[in-house]
């Protein structure tokens, strides 16, 4: 019989406390994603914007790679464009 | 619009939910809550979470994905996908509400469209949507 690794299991209370008191680190998250959708690329050969926009929506979606790919592009453009209007706004301010 | 602070509070009050039934499932795998911290903090400015839960010694892993609206103060389960995936990425079973089958594999009308799920011999079935039913049908693989 397979040995599992024991799992420090965290009480609600920790679970809250962790997660609320987590500083993003939007720089490394979007470096991670993009690496992911660098992968899809090469194995599609396909660009993400051109894979979101063409499969997407359509029955084509319905196998898990695509579902992850369209997950992960999501992610990765609803970031770059929180922090494209961030930067922005410091521009604003600083100008 | 929902401040950042709320939001996060409904994401990880959902993740929480997630933690739970997957840790009574089986044992996951340390690093599942760095993981968790990470995408929690992605899906507030995503509205996208993205789970994976790893059983390595049984070379299987589940992968949640869902999306979230904010209606009304609440969150809202758009859509999800769900899967139980083995070693060389080959789903064994996936649950998803994407719109693009009205009926089972034996032709008749699914009980609660959209909600569907892809069996182990890649055959349409009816799907309640919840997670918990999921988890349940992903039991039999993580013994």
């Amino acid at each position: 019989m397979p040995v599992r690794r024991k799992t420090f299991k965290l009480t609600k209370e920790q679970f809250f406390a962790e997660a609320m008191s987590h500083q993003p680190d939007r720089v490394r998250s979007m470096a991670k994603l993009a690496k992911q959708l660098q992968t899809y690329e090469n194995k599609y050969r396909m660009r993400s914007e051109i894979f979101y926009k063409l499969i997407v929506g359509t029955p084509l979606e319905d196998q898990e790679d695509f579902l992850d790919w369209a997950a992960c592009y999501r992610q990765y453009f609803k970031i770059f464009q929180s922090q494209l209007s961030a930067e922005r706004i410091a521009a604003d301010v600083a100008g | 619009m929902l401040p950042d602070k709320l939001k996060k509070w409904f994401i990880t009050k959902r993740a929480w939910e997630i933690y739970v039934l997957l840790q009574n499932l089986s044992e996951a795998e340390l690093g599942l809550l760095s993981d968790l911290r990470e995408q929690i903090d992605l899906a507030v400015d995503s509205s996208t979470l993205i789970l994976q839960s790893t059983w390595s010694l049984l070379n299987k892993r589940i992968a949640i994905r869902e999306r979230y609206t904010f209606p009304k103060s609440q969150l809202k389960i758009e859509s999800y996908s769900d899967a139980l995936i083995e070693s060389g990425d080959r789903v064994i079973i996936r649950a998803d509400s994407a719109p693009h089958h009205e009926r089972d594999y034996h032709r008749k009308l699914l009980a609660r469209f959209p909600h569907h799920l892809h069996d182990e011999n890649g055959r349409i079935c009816s799907f309640s949507g919840d997670l918990e039913d999921f988890i349940k049908l992903t039991a039999p693989y993580l013994r």
